[in-house]
């Protein structure tokens, strides 16, 4: 889905601000369903966790961060959408970069972060049976 | 054996063509550019190959034209189509183009450069010329919108699920790796 997004591949610039619109605000709701989870984790990282654990938190973090850039710059540059009432400051230049560089980046930890939860997507799929003991 | 063999080669063939996705799509240059981002200087040539932000467009400041007030929006406009309706300039026209202007067509031609947001109140189709659905105004339209006709070019989402593709095979080596030395210095110490 996210790889679809690119506005030359699929149906354009109008598809990619509008399905890119929709994914941010589930995106933001996803988190906000799931903020009690998130508080306990930040919790544990800053009091006793594994090493895997931390190393998960601080890619979930960026991601976060990488995710909320993407949205932010494709708000300030929208053209078939109009949010010009959000007022934002900057030249047009600057967020289209923004946009470029963060989804870039974010591609590249949604990877890594896949390849950290390889294993539980395998169990969950029942590609891997779970060893016991 | 045959599995663990296939599933091998078929890392490193992702891993290969994420490296050369990589390096096609000038991947680390366009991540890392924000932060060589200076809006001081002004907007010059190409802005990396494939990129579909502005290009040799010297428009960094300039306000969008939707938020122009509607005064000085239609004084361009007008400015614009006065200079059609000058004599000197309409007979130094090919026939082609007077007809099209003295038909009503002065907007038509001129979509290429007209703001989509005015295209969209004068015009409702887009004069045989391809929709403008993506990347930059006046963009030739290679990589931007309809693609000789077609909605859907997937060439590009290869590369970048390639970039994708390769990072994850790379973590999971890597974790496994991690794993199998912790299983080995568990073993030497037990």
């Amino acid at each position: 889905m996210l790889l679809l997004m690119d506005p030359r591949s699929f149906y354009g610039l109008g598809f990619h601000e509008w399905a890119g619109l929709i994914i941010g605000i589930f995106f933001i709701l996803h988190k906000i369903l799931n903020w009690g989870w998130i508080k306990k984790v930040t919790i544990t990282f800053f009091g006793r966790a594994p090493g895997r654990a931390r190393l998960n938190y601080v890619i979930d973090i960026i991601l976060l961060a990488g995710m909320l850039l993407m949205i932010i710059s494709g708000i300030a540059i929208a053209r078939t959408i109009d949010f010009s009432w959000l007022g934002f400051e900057g030249s047009s230049m600057f967020w289209r970069v923004m946009h470029t560089s963060s989804s870039f980046i974010t591609l590249v930890l949604f990877g890594i972060h896949l390849g950290l939860h390889w294993k539980w997507v395998l169990q969950r799929f029942n590609f891997k049976k779970v060893s016991n003991g | 054996m045959v599995k663990k063999v296939f599933l091998l080669m078929l890392s490193a063939a992702i891993i290969v063509s994420g490296y050369l996705a990589f390096n096609r799509l000038n991947y680390w240059e366009r991540s890392i550019r924000i932060v060589k981002f200076d809006s001081s200087q002004p907007v010059n040539g190409r802005m990396g190959r494939g990129g579909f932000e502005a290009r040799g467009e010297a428009r960094v400041d300039r306000p969008d034209f939707r938020q122009l007030p509607d005064s000085i929006r239609q004084r361009v406009e007008n400015r614009e189509r006065r200079g059609f309706k000058r004599p000197e300039i309409r007979n130094a026209l090919p026939d082609s183009v007077r007809n099209s202007l003295s038909e009503g067509g002065e907007l038509r031609s001129r979509n290429l450069n007209m703001p989509d947001s005015l295209r969209r109140e004068f015009r409702n189709d887009n004069g045989g010329r391809p929709g403008f659905e993506a990347g930059i105004r006046g963009g030739s339209g290679h990589g931007r919108g309809n693609i000789n006709g077609q909605k859907i070019s997937l060439g590009n989402v290869w590369w970048f699920l390639a970039v994708f593709a390769s990072f994850t095979v790379i973590v999971i080596y890597i974790d496994k790796l991690i794993c199998f030395i912790r299983k080995r210095k568990r073993i030497s110490v037990s």
